[in-house]
């Protein structure tokens, strides 16, 4: 069934008020007048203007910059990420731009601005890097780069290395009716041994212009469901012809490893045994193609065969 | 053959469809055994020496002492190349 977008669509599982920005709350979400009465209030996230503007000074552990979607940011807490648990606070300190902080007693993300400041900018930072950070953080999800989209009601992940076809596939999938699961980070919920995919935003960007959520999409994932299959996009020569072949062991593996979101040293260990578990349990398959806009449709169609064949 | 080989205590290893996927702590590096190499690593985290792990081999494979003892020897130079483990002569 269609799901259109008329009402608020959940953020990797929450609801986001953008608390003092009307304008892109209007946009996002037409909460009534009290969101924090909405019926899903227990994961209402919201969004606040900081009432102090200067929060890196109250942390004692700053980090060196690092470069981040086009900027420089660099992270500041008063503990080390390393014991980073549910009640951990800490902020995201984007040169120039804004700084976001998380207050985990609140769940509220706070913001102060600086002179790169915008709506646009702040939604992109909250729903694309800082969020899915915090969840992370909270040990709430694994977040894996990948992108996803549903296949008869089953979530099946893209994966590829940089400028190797992940947007320009998702982009032809929900161009072509499918429910979009992920653009860029979806969040896994693992419960024992079922890996739960949770959408993360309703937008795409088929051109990763930095600091942009692209377009927003027609249907998304509202409910998490199981994982069906990762696809490591393998991009080929023009003549190549369209293969699928199913990976097994460390080939496995490395396609989940190499699906890192956030690359937090200190998670190093709990990212390969999850990684190594969810291979046990999700298929692979490696999909072989031809660097041919014009054959495009010859993929995705051998794509969703595959995939509806392996539900029969 | 009654050296000691120590399995790095960095090495976090798991098995994925019948093979072992070995991942080192500090570098990251990650690496893969096949059946056999998984089953070499089992046993050599089981046995104390080499020779000890050559009889144990010899239990679970059909096949010639000369030939299991040149793939296990092979099999731990390359452990040690990869600093997955060191060998500790008696």
């Amino acid at each position: 069934m269609e799901k259109h977008l008329a009402l608020p669509v959940p953020i990797y599982g929450y609801h986001i008020c953008f608390c003092d920005e009307k304008q892109i709350q209007d946009n996002e979400y037409p909460f009534s007048s009290h969101p924090d009465k909405h019926a899903l209030s227990s994961k209402l996230i919201s969004v606040r203007k900081s009432p102090i503007q200067t929060v890196i000074d109250r942390f004692s552990i700053v980090t060196d910059w690092y470069d981040m979607s086009g900027q420089k940011a660099r992270y500041c807490a008063n503990a080390p990420f390393a014991s980073a648990g549910s009640d951990f606070s800490w902020a995201l300190d984007i040169q120039g731009v804004m700084t976001l902080l998380w207050n985990p007693s609140e769940q509220t993300i706070y913001y102060t601005k600086n002179e790169g400041y915008s709506q646009e900018r702040l939604r992109f930072w909250v729903y694309h890097t800082f969020f899915p950070m915090v969840l992370e953080l909270m040990r709430r999800y694994t977040i894996l780069h990948v992108g996803a989209v549903e296949v008869e009601g089953v979530p099946i992940l893209f994966s590829a290395p940089s400028f190797g076809g992940k947007s320009t596939m998702v982009d032809y999938f929900v161009k072509s009716g499918h429910t979009l699961y992920s653009d860029d980070a979806l969040a896994i919920e693992r419960s024992e041994e079922r890996y739960l995919a949770v959408a993360s935003y309703p937008y795409h960007r088929p051109y990763r212009k930095p600091e942009e959520l692209g377009y927003r999409v027609k249907t998304f994932g509202t409910v998490p469901k199981m994982v069906g299959a990762l696809y490591l996009l393998d991009k080929k020569t023009e003549y190549e012809e369209i293969k699928i072949t199913e990976l097994k062991g460390i080939e496995k593996y490395k396609a989940f490893h190499h699906s890192i979101f956030i690359e937090f040293s200190f998670r190093k260990q709990e990212r390969f045994h999850f990684f190594s578990e969810m291979a046990r349990h999700i298929p692979v398959f490696k999909v072989s193609y031809p660097h041919d806009m014009q054959r495009l449709a010859n993929v995705y169609n051998r794509i969703v065969k595959h995939a509806n064949e392996r539900k029969v | 053959m009654n050296s000691r080989v120590i399995l790095s205590e960095n090495i976090f290893a798991q098995e994925v469809d019948g093979e072992m996927v070995l991942m080192d702590m500090d570098s990251e590096d990650y690496f893969g055994l096949d059946t056999i190499g998984a089953s070499f690593w089992q046993v050599l985290q089981e046995e104390e020496t080499l020779q000890k792990t050559l009889d144990h081999l010899l239990n679970l494979y059909d096949t010639e002492e000369s030939v299991l003892k040149k793939d296990l020897i092979e099999f731990v130079e390359k452990l040690v190349t990869n600093r997955l483990a060191s060998v500790a002569e008696e």
